[in-house]
C-alpha cells in the first residue's frame, strides 16, 4: 500500500463552548479529497447487475433502453479494469464472462460484452438478494480493486423474503460499493435506500427509461475517477462519551452510524467506500462526561483511514484546519472535536453556522419523508403539516429545487397542499431530491 | 521531556496536542504555561495567557560575570503561530541566543557586536529545526527581542515585533522610551506616510510581521541599537501579548511599578497580570533588567550595586 493515493484537506465547524454540566457535543467536518492518478491508482472492478426480470419487457421500449445504458457504461471502463455483467431474475446468472469471474477491460471484451446483451431476454422474478451475492462472489477475488457494482431495477423484491435480502445485504457491506437505479415507478425506495445505505453509495429515480445511459454513463464515468480505495472515517471519542450520531451530510444524507466498526474501547471506524477528487461534509453528535467550568476536553478525534487487505489500517495524509473563538486559525494533522465548560451564556449559547444549516438541511429531509409516509397511510393533515413544515425550511436554507417540487403541488390560496395530484413519479422524485445536498462553502 | 500524567485519572497526556488519551481533558504543559525566571540582575515571567492552548513564547536570563565586566542578559522571543512549531521555534532560539551572548560578552566582543552573533547564532539554528522534523510546507519561524544591560550601557537587539523599552525611575531626567521599531506591516506603512497610525491599525494585516528568525535561506538583518542612560531606571522586552494592551510608551511606563529597580520579578509578574485581566489574548511574555549607572548611590539600588559594581 502507498501513503500517496490520495490526500484529505479539511476544516472542523464548531462552537466549542458549553453550558455548566451539559454534555452534547456537535460538529461539521468538511473533506476535500484529491485523488492522485500520477500513482499507481488500484484496479477498478465492476459489475453491472441488470434486472431482466418479466416486467423488463413491458412497454418493450424498456428492455432496448435498457441495453443502451448498460453499453454506455460499458464504453466508460477504461482499459485494464476488471468487469462482468449480471442478468437478474429469479436468482442471478452471469450474462458476461460466462464464468463466474470479472474479465479484464479491452476493446476485445468490451465488444463481446455488447454482443451478450442482445442475448437478454426478459422473464422471470426479482431476486435482489441472490443478484447482490453473486457480484459479491465476483468481487471477493479482488480485495486490493476498487469495487462497485451498479444494480438496476424496475420492481420490488418479490420473489424472496425481506429476511433473505437483509442477510445478502449484510453480507456484501465492506465488499463493494453499490449505486441503485431504479426505472419507472414500480420499485421500492425503501428496498434501494437500505442497500444503499448499508453499501455505501447513491439511489436515483430514472423516470423515462430514454435517460438511462445517460444515467450509466455518468455512474461509469464516476466510479473510473475513484482512486481511493476503502475509506472509513476513524473516530475516537474519550472514556464516558457516547456517540450520538456520525451523518454525512454531503453529497448525500446517509447515516453511518448503524455501519460502525469497533477498533477498541474508544475508537470505530465509519466505512465512508471509495474516494476520488470530491468533497463530503459530515455532522458529528457526541455526548461527553461535563467538565468543570473553564476544563477543557477533547470530545472526539476524527482521521481518515484506509483499510488494507488484511485489516491493517493506514492513515491518509490530511490536515484540518481549525477556527479558535477568537478567529485565529490553526492547522493539525487530525480532526478535534472540543469541549470547553463555561457559565457565560454569550459563549455557549452560540450555533455555529454550519452546524445549523446541516441540522436544518437534515430536518427538512425528515419532513419531507415524514409527509410523503403519512399521505401513503392516508393521514391527510398530517401530511400537509409536515410539508409545510418542510417548505418553510427549504426556503430558509435555500433548497430550490425540493421547494420547487413542493411549489407545484402547492396551493398558495389555501395554503395547502394538493396531495391528490402527487404522481407516484413526483412522490418518489420529491423523497430522492430530499436527500441531495450541496457540500457547505469552505469559506 | 518526560511525559505528563493526566490529574484526572492518571493517563498518559498525548505530548503533541496535550489532550489525556484516556479521558479527553486538556492538562496544562506544567513547563511552559507559566515560566517565571531571577537570576538577580534581571527577572522574567512567560505566560500563555487565557486564550491560547499552548505557550510558544519563551524566556532566557544569564546574569554573566564576575565583577567590573558583568552583564544582565535577557531574551523574549514569540513563536509565529502560522509557522511549524512556533514553540520549538522560540524555545530555540532564546536558549541559542542566551549563550551565544554569554560566550561574545566573555570573549570582549562589545555588546553590540555580541548582540549581532546572537541573533545569527539563533536565525541559524530555528532554520535547522525544519530538517529536523514535520513542518506541513512552513519553516519554523519566531520574534526576537534581547538586552544587554552593563554597569554604564543598555544594548538592544530585535527582529520582528517584539519590544525593548527604557523606563527611567520616576525622579531620572530622561523620559520613558521605546527603544525597538516594529517589523510590522503597520509600522511600514506608517513611517511610509501611506496611512495614520489608526487607520493602519485597523486593518487586517496590521500585525502581520515583516522580518522573523527562520527564514531559509535568506539573511536576517538584526537591529541594535546602543544607549548611555544618565540615571538609574529599568529595561522592560516583552512580547505583542503585553504591547497589544499597553501600546503607547507612557501607558506601559505607568504600569511599571516604583519598585521595579529593586524587584525586577515583581515588576515582571504586575506587567504580566495586567495583560491577563485585559483578556490574554495571547502569550504574554515580560523581562525586566534594572539599570544603574555606576554614578546611582549604592543606597538606591543595594542589590544591584553589589552585583554590578
Amino acid at each position: 500500500m502507498t501513503s500517496s493515493t490520495g490526500d484529505f484537506t479539511g476544516a472542523v465547524h464548531q462552537n466549542p463552548y458549553l453550558a455548566a454540566g451539559t454534555r452534547e457535543v456537535h460538529a461539521v467536518i468538511t473533506v476535500d479529497a484529491r485523488g492522485n492518478p500520477e500513482t499507481a491508482a488500484p484496479t477498478a472492478a465492476e459489475v453491472i447487475i441488470v434486472d431482466c426480470s418479466g416486467s423488463m419487457g413491458f412497454p418493450a421500449e424498456k428492455i432496448v433502453k435498457v441495453k443502451e445504458a448498460v453499453r454506455a457504461a460499458i464504453d466508460e471502463l477504461r482499459d485494464g479494469a476488471r468487469f462482468a455483467l449480471i442478468a437478474g431474475s429469479a436468482g442471478g446468472r452471469m450474462l458476461w464472462p460466462a464464468e463466474p469471474a470479472l474479465a479484464v477491460a479491452d476493446s476485445r471484451t468490451r465488444s463481446q460484452a455488447k454482443d451478450a446483451l442482445r442475448r437478454l431476454d426478459p422473464g422471470g422474478g426479482t431476486t435482489i438478494g441472490a443478484w447482490l451475492r453473486l457480484a459479491g462472489q465476483l468481487l471477493a477475488e479482488h480485495p486490493a480493486a476498487i469495487r462497485h457494482a451498479i444494480l438496476l431495477t424496475d420492481g420490488r423484491n418479490q420473489h424472496e423474503s425481506a429476511e433473505q435480502l437483509h442477510a445478502a445485504v449484510r453480507d456484501c457491506a465492506g465488499l463493494f460499493r453499490c449505486d441503485c437505479r431504479g426505472v419507472g415507478t414500480d420499485w421500492s425506495m425503501a428496498e434501494l435506500r437500505m442497500i444503499c445505505s448499508a453499501l455505501g453509495g447513491t439511489v436515483d429515480l430514472v423516470a423515462e427509461p430514454a435517460d438511462l445511459a445517460e444515467h450509466f454513463r455518468a455512474l461509469m464515468a464516476t466510479s473510473m475517477r475513484k482512486s481511493i480505495a476503502e475509506v472509513d472515517l476513524r473516530l475516537w471519542t474519550p472514556v464516558g462519551a457516547t456517540v450520538r450520531f456520525v451523518k454525512q451530510t454531503a453529497p448525500t444524507l446517509l447515516a453511518l452510524s448503524p455501519h460502525r466498526t469497533h477498533v477498541d474501547p474508544l475508537t470505530s471506524d465509519y466505512p465512508t467506500a471509495s474516494w476520488g477528487t470530491e468533497s463530503r461534509d459530515y455532522h458529528i453528535c457526541i455526548d461527553v462526561e461535563p467538565g468543570g467550568v473553564g476544563e477543557e476536553k477533547l470530545a472526539g478525534r476524527v482521521t481518515f483511514v484506509q483499510t488494507g487487505a488484511h485489516g491493517s489500517a493506514q492513515r491518509l495524509r490530511q490536515v484540518f484546519r481549525h477556527t479558535e473563538p477568537d478567529g485565529s486559525t490553526n492547522e493539525f494533522p487530525d480532526a478535534r472535536i472540543r469541549a470547553i465548560w463555561t457559565e457565560d451564556l454569550a459563549l455557549s449559547t452560540v450555533i455555529n453556522d454550519k452546524v445549523a444549516l446541516v441540522t436544518g438541511r437534515a430536518e427538512l429531509a425528515k419532513a419531507v419523508q415524514d409527509g410523503l409516509a403519512a399521505h401513503r397511510a392516508t393521514e391527510a393533515d398530517l401530511a400537509v403539516d409536515c410539508l409545510n413544515r418542510a417548505r418553510k425550511l427549504a426556503e430558509e436554507y435555500d433548497e430550490d429545487s425540493v421547494l420547487a417540487r413542493l411549489d407545484r403541488i402547492f396551493d398558495p390560496d389555501t395554503g395547502t397542499f394538493q396531495l391528490d395530484q402527487l404522481s407516484a413519479r413526483e412522490e418518489m422524485g420529491l423523497d430522492i431530491e430530499s436527500t441531495k445536498t450541496t457540500p457547505l462553502s469552505r469559506g | 521531556m518526560p511525559g505528563q500524567f493526566c490529574p484526572h485519572c492518571a493517563e498518559q497526556v498525548c505530548q503533541r496536542d496535550r489532550y489525556c488519551e484516556q479521558c479527553g481533558a486538556w492538562v496544562a504543559d506544567l513547563r511552559r504555561d507559566r515560566v517565571e525566571i531571577d537570576v538577580g540582575v534581571a527577572a522574567g515571567v512567560s505566560d500563555r495567557g487565557r486564550r491560547h492552548h499552548r505557550n510558544e513564547d519563551a524566556l532566557a536570563l544569564r546574569g554573566s560575570g564576575p565583577s567590573r565586566n558583568s552583564a544582565a542578559v535577557a531574551i523574549v522571543c514569540d513563536g509565529v503561530s502560522s509557522s511549524a512549531r512556533p514553540d520549538e521555534a522560540s524555545e530555540t532560539a532564546a536558549e541559542v541566543a542566551a549563550e551565544s551572548l554569554v560566550t561574545a560578552l566573555q570573549t570582549h566582543n562589545s555588546p553590540a557586536a555580541a548582540t549581532r552573533l546572537a541573533i545569527h547564532a539563533a536565525d541559524k539554528a530555528v532554520a535547522a529545526l525544519a530538517d529536523a522534523g514535520p513542518t506541513g510546507g512552513k519553516t519554523p519561524a519566531c520574534t526576537f527581542v534581547s538586552a544587554i544591560v552593563t554597569g554604564n550601557t543598555v544594548t538592544v537587539g530585535w527582529v520582528g515585533d517584539s519590544r525593548a523599552y527604557w523606563i527611567p525611575v520616576a525622579h531620572a531626567n530622561s523620559a520613558p522610551t521605546r527603544l525597538t521599531s516594529d517589523d510590522s506591516w503597520l509600522a511600514q506603512v506608517v513611517e511610509a506616510g501611506i496611512l495614520s497610525p489608526a487607520q493602519a491599525a485597523a486593518d487586517r494585516r496590521a500585525h502581520t510581521i515583516t522580518a522573523w528568525l527562520g527564514e531559509d535561506g535568506q539573511q536576517v538583518e538584526p537591529h541594535v541599537v546602543t544607549i548611555e542612560p544618565d540615571g538609574p531606571g529599568v529595561v522592560v522586552i516583552c512580547t505583542d501579548g503585553l504591547w497589544n494592551y499597553l501600546d503607547s510608551v507612557e501607558e506601559l511606563a505607568a504600569a511599571v511599578p516604583a519598585q521595579a529597580l529593586h524587584d525586577p520579578l515583581g515588576a515582571a509578574r504586575r506587567l504580566v497580570e495586567v495583560a491577563l485581566r485585559s483578556g490574554g489574548r495571547d502569550n504574554i511574555t515580560v523581562a525586566v533588567l534594572p539599570f544603574a549607572s555606576d554614578l546611582v548611590d549604592a543606597s538606591i539600588a543595594p542589590h544591584l550595586a553589589m552585583t554590578i559594581s
